[in-house]
């Protein structure tokens, strides 16, 4: 077979030719992002010139949809994972995306742009930040809101396989329950592919799938293929020591939003936590979680909460939520305009 | 974990080379076999082939490209085994279209033919490659090196699917042109 002897060949190309084309999915997703989001500004400047050329012609304003509660609770039990495998990693054109984090946080002085100014460690495997969903197509009708759940239930003991052996182990796994309403301001329906960005993790999770569920039923996705974190449209310089290299894979699923009204989009998934602090002398079993309010995300969100289900076994070492679990605030309302969230945490002993 | 330590784990056998390997590039290595195979069963056996050659290859090899590396071996892998399921009646679909498009690329029988090794016509395919837009030469790379649909490539590059398919078409003609002029035979 001629065409086989040739596919073998083709097989035996360069290593920085198999690597370029790998990492081609970011540089074109991105392209077409920043021109797609380009658009509504691009109408608004021509709306903004009919109206000084032709006079007193006011902008009409979109009609309210209705905006149904979002419900944690009402996650119906998760499907099984997809089946598909995951995508290839875009990584690099000349080297591959490098997983493992190398935690936070690069001088701010040395970046460009706003400097993050916060407090918190530097961990030595750092998982990344939990992303927010965006559309494939940036969609002009469209707004979000956003109730994220960071649910500490599952950070207990477990049982593990160890070489045939069973052995009991801590969990440093945090359940996560990503809630959106999505509405549709406009007059028309809206069909959409929607994307949920999650870290491609470094370390096997209990369960890595991603579930996904609209108006509470299940959602087919399909597996996109993977983009560094640093390419994300909104990624800003000065988060460049924080999220490095880390790679992006996506859930990607159709959606439709009737005329007028909202679709809650619901996603559970695990996030493991950062570990290995600079702090760990003083802090010992530091454990850490990010959030990135809006990176990447091409939804235009009206407002954002995030809940703590603290399941009274962690402390909170440090944090730029707010939440004070002593004093009972336990869900805060989010800045989207802060660039990222920290939490970092410490195991409750046993006896406390 | 970097490419270099991973490498160095393979030279120290130190099993945690192939936990790392596949923590990192599992995902990829098992997209271009389940490209290939379009079974999750056989890709899966394949991707773990891949640990043990790599560990069998890793010394006396010390790969430059980790990624490119692996990825070769999944790809090697997968595509005997297609072959394997082809012979059984088994497989076939997307990969076979593929490897039919290939045959397009195979020059035609001339006067002055040179019998190269395969390495030896690669370089010369990666030279052709080279003098390619970057677009071209990605959209030939993504259908012949990973096996995308012509479908999933359209919506990489944001191209309609009979742009992709005249793309290809033309593609495969210049490389068979290319081919031809260095008188090889495959």
């Amino acid at each position: 077979m001629k065409n086989f002897r040739l596919a073998r060949i083709i097989g035996l190309i360069d290593d920085d030719l198999v690597t370029e084309a790998a990492g081609v999915k970011k540089r074109y997703l991105r392209r077409i992002t920043r021109w797609m989001s380009m658009v509504p500004a691009a109408c608004l400047c021509i709306v903004i010139i009919m109206a000084v050329v032709f006079g007193n012609h006011g902008m009409g304003s979109s009609a309210p949809a209705n905006g149904a509660p979002m419900d944690a609770g009402a996650v119906p039990e998760a499907p099984e994972a997809a089946d598909a495998p995951a995508e290839m990693p875009a990584g690099d054109a000349e080297e591959a995306p490098e997983v493992n984090g190398i935690g936070p946080n690069a001088d701010p002085s040395e970046a460009d742009g706003a400097a993050i100014v916060d407090n918190s460690s530097t961990f030595m495997y750092y998982t990344g930040p939990i992303l927010p969903l965006s559309l494939e197509v940036y969609s002009d009708g469209v707004t979000a809101e956003r109730e994220i759940t960071l649910d500490f239930s599952p950070y207990v003991m477990h049982q593990v396989v160890s070489e045939s052996d069973l052995i009991e182990t801590y969990s440093n796994e945090c359940l996560i329950i990503d809630n959106y309403i999505l509405t549709n301001n406009t007059d028309s329906d809206i069909n959409c592919t929607a994307l949920y960005p999650f870290i491609v993790s470094f370390q096997p999770l209990e369960d890595n799938s991603v579930k996904i569920y609209a108006d509470n039923a299940p959602v087919e996705t399909l597996a996109y293929p993977e983009i560094c974190l640093r390419d994300m449209d909104g990624f800003d310089s000065s988060l460049y020591g924080v999220y490095g290299e880390m790679s992006v894979s996506y859930e990607a699923f159709e959606l439709k939003i009737p005329a007028g009204e909202s679709v809650i989009v619901s996603v559970r998934l695990r996030k493991a936590a950062s570990y290995g602090s600079e702090h760990s002398g003083e802090n010992e079993g530091l454990n850490g979680f990010d959030l990135a309010a809006a990176l990447g995300s091409n939804l235009e969100f009206t407002s954002q909460k995030a809940t703590l289900e603290d399941r009274g076994i962690i402390e909170i070492v440090n944090q730029n939520f707010g939440f004070d679990i002593e004093n009972g605030i336990k869900t805060v309302e989010l800045d989207l305009d802060t660039e990222r969230y920290y939490l970092e945490i410490l195991r409750k002993s046993q006896d406390s | 974990m970097e490419d270099e330590r991973i490498i160095s784990l393979y030279w120290e056998r130190n099993q945690a080379a192939i936990t790392e390997s596949e923590a990192k590039y599992g995902n990829y290595c098992m997209k271009i076999a389940y490209n290939i195979l379009a079974l999750r069963e056989d890709a899966e056996e394949c991707v773990s082939d891949t640990w043990l050659s790599a560990w069998n290859s890793m010394p006396p090899k010390r790969p430059s490209k980790l990624m490119a590396f692996l990825g070769r071996i999944a790809r090697n892998g997968a595509l005997d085994r297609f072959r394997s399921l082809s012979r059984q009646k088994r497989g076939g679909g997307l990969t076979s279209l593929a490897l039919d498009e290939l045959s397009e690329c195979v020059p035609s029988r001339q006067a002055v033919e040179k019998e190269l090794e395969d390495k030896e016509i690669a370089e010369i395919i990666s030279r052709w490659l080279r003098e390619l837009s970057a677009e071209k030469r990605q959209v030939f790379l993504r259908r012949y090196w990973y096996f995308d649909s012509v479908e999933q490539i359209s919506g990489i590059f944001g191209f309609s699917r009979s742009k992709t398919t005249s793309m290809l078409h033309r593609l495969r003609e210049d490389l068979r042109q290319t081919l031809e002029k260095e008188g090889i035979v495959i």
